[in-house]
């Protein structure tokens, strides 16, 4: 799948072109839309390694979103944590949870799970409206303090915007380590086949459950920078539209892969944003836009390219037949 | 008190009933879960509002229309998100039926607007009284319509020959179509079946509530697939006991506990059963085969 030195340079080459543009531009818009990019670049890789790598059909990831941001909120604002702290605790506070779902819910197969995790990320979203004394009900929960680092205070847009790169830079180089990695094959292998997978000796409960740790704790952290980014969170925030939000990203970059999962990101966050001009039509246009791509490009649009490159060796090479034709597969 | 919330109960179990058999019919041939349904119910909804408010029909027609113009939403879904896709990925259908989702509630709101409409007129039933309990004429409507098409969706399925062959489709899917039966027919049958019901549902619970609105359906479409699968998503009198069971338990916790919390038990309960009995109450535990 990846044909890895032309990608880490492509890559490489994205990174710098990103981490210059505070340089090239100075627009807050810019920067705003760019940071709410990153935050759901991280969303989505973390996604991913569930549904893609594990086939773990998830559709709750918005719960554990909203759990690191009220988290992270609460730890500052009623805790009087730095923000450091509260930003990994609010993420350890989302694993510890994401593990504790996960054990009940690996029981659950397919649209089981699916509905399942729905019902849960409903559930949260009802409690932060409910528990009021708590979450500030539906009216949310505001005048949450501005990230500070190391004495550092991080206020302007663009320095959210470096954060949110370093954030995701760090996110993604750890999501493909993790999946380059024998735990990660061992995924790769229990999507393909539980039962091959079990009778190799791979531990079923303990690779799933490692993860929906990994996943939430990511999640969490996503939730904790934008809840100190916006300063203020609310319940609609973290609604299942989120989480079919983060799922229509990862579909677009590709099922299973996390290069996808940025250009995914980068691309559903800003079509909206681009087409604002068209003011009552941008609902509409992001619904076709997914139905379209969906039609259109099934592997995503960064999985279309690798298969394309595959198809041509194919022509050349016939001993490759077996060995790239389950590659893309989806989950 | 306790008979008046049996009927709250009865009539919110009613409403979802109508919608769960759907997820029923869709999920026990696909084995897939479409996330439009509650848009086609939507959409059913304001075709009979617009019925009766600009054509002045009567309910009967109004019902039969709501019921057709979903009927043709449903199966140009099924085309565009399920046809493609027998192939059994998962993810493909769930993205295209959410974008269509939006899609259906991008357009009603760009055609009505976002502001809340009421049913036009009167249902010209009497409330009756038993005792100290009170049954307005609009929920003798809700129960009993949705008693009428429960009984026949169960006579279609149990006593035609079309009922056979979703049975035997939804058993199995290609020993099915081994057997003659036409499953591409057959799926269009059951989204056919699904949506017509979900457009009935869909007037009944506008006029019952009196507001139609662009996300009417996005609520009652979640608790209707949480009572299907608490029933086993892939049975329909599964869905239909479910769908009672979910409505009980919200009317005793708005009556007993807390309305705000009516919701999170609801939930709450479907997850418990899941976790115990991962296929629902009445599914079929599909063995695992080697």
């Amino acid at each position: 799948m990846m044909n890895s030195r032309r990608v880490k340079l492509v890559l490489l080459v994205i990174g710098i072109a990103l981490a210059t543009i505070p340089l090239a531009i100075d627009n807050q818009y810019v920067f705003h839309v760019l940071t709410m990019a990153g935050i759901y670049t991280v969303l989505a890789i973390s996604l991913n390694l569930l549904i893609g790598s594990a086939g773990l059909f998830s559709l709750g990831h918005a719960a554990f979103y909203g759990i690191g941001a009220y988290a992270s909120a609460l730890l500052t604002l009623k805790g009087q944590m730095p923000f450091l702290i509260a930003f990994f605790l609010s993420g350890v506070i989302t694993a510890v949870i994401g593990g504790i779902i996960a054990l009940p819910a690996l029981r659950l197969k397919g649209i089981f799970l699916a509905i399942g995790t729905m019902g849960f990320n409903e559930i949260i979203r009802l409690l932060a409206i409910n528990l009021d004394t708590l979450t500030g009900g539906a009216a949310g929960l505001p005048g949450i303090s501005t990230p500070v680092i190391f004495g550092m205070a991080i206020s302007q847009p663009r320095e959210y915007y470096l954060f949110a790169i370093i954030f995701v830079g760090i996110t993604y180089v750890i999501f493909q380590r993790i999946i380059a990695s024998r735990p990660g094959r061992a995924l790769l292998a229990i999507q393909d086949d539980e039962i091959a997978a079990r009778a190799m000796g791979i531990n079923l409960t303990n690779y799933k459950v490692s993860a929906f740790v990994i996943s939430t704790f990511f999640a969490g952290l996503a939730g904790s920078f934008f809840a100190h980014y916006l300063t203020y969170i609310s319940p609609d925030n973290f609604g299942l539209n989120e989480s079919f939000a983060i799922l229509a990203m990862i579909a677009l970059g590709g099922i299973g892969n996390y290069t996808g999962s940025i250009v995914g990101a980068l691309l559903l966050v800003t079509i909206p944003e681009t087409i604002r001009f068209l003011q009552e039509y941008r609902e509409l246009i992001y619904g076709i836009t997914i139905v379209v791509i969906v039609l259109v490009l099934p592997e995503g649009i960064v999985g279309w390219y690798p298969r394309f490159i595959q198809r041509k060796k194919l022509l050349n090479n016939r001993r490759l037949l077996s060995t790239t034709l389950h590659v893309n597969k989806e989950g | 008190m306790l008979m008046q919330q049996i009927i709250n109960g009865l009539i919110l179990g009613s409403m979802y009933a109508l919608l769960a058999v759907g997820f029923a019919l869709i999920c026990g041939i696909l084995k897939m879960i479409t996330f439009a349904h509650g848009e086609v119910f939507m959409v059913g909804a304001f075709a009979g509002l617009a019925a009766s408010s600009a054509f002045h029909v009567g309910p009967l027609a109004a019902i039969l229309t709501a019921m057709t113009v979903s009927l043709v939403v449903g199966l140009i879904t099924e085309r565009i998100a399920f046809r493609p896709f027998r192939d059994g990925a998962l993810l493909s259908p769930a993205l295209i039926t959410i974008g269509i989702s939006i899609i259906l509630q991008a357009i009603v709101l760009l055609w009505v607007g976002a502001d809340t409409k009421p049913f036009p007129y009167d249902i010209g039933i009497n409330k009756f009284t038993i005792g100290s309990t009170i049954i307005s004429g609009i929920e003798i409507i809700v129960i009993g319509l949705t008693l009428v098409l429960m009984v026949a969706l169960q006579l279609f399925i149990h006593k035609t020959r079309w009922g056979l062959a979703l049975r035997a489709t939804s058993l199995h899917f290609d020993g099915a179509s081994l057997m003659g039966v036409n499953t591409n027919t057959v799926v269009a049958l059951a989204f056919g079946l699904a949506s017509a019901l979900a457009g009935a549902d869909g007037l009944l619970v506008g006029a019952y509530y009196g507001a139609f609105y662009p996300q009417m359906g996005v609520v009652i479409s979640l608790k209707a697939l949480a009572a299907a699968t608490l029933g086993g998503i892939t049975s329909v009198s599964g869905a239909m006991i479910g769908s009672l069971i979910l409505g009980l338990i919200e009317s005793m916790t708005v009556a007993y506990l807390s309305a705000g919390y009516r919701d999170v038990i609801a939930f709450a309960v479907l997850i418990s059963v899941l976790v115990i009995r991962p296929s629902g109450l009445a599914g079929r535990v599909e063995e695992e085969k080697v």
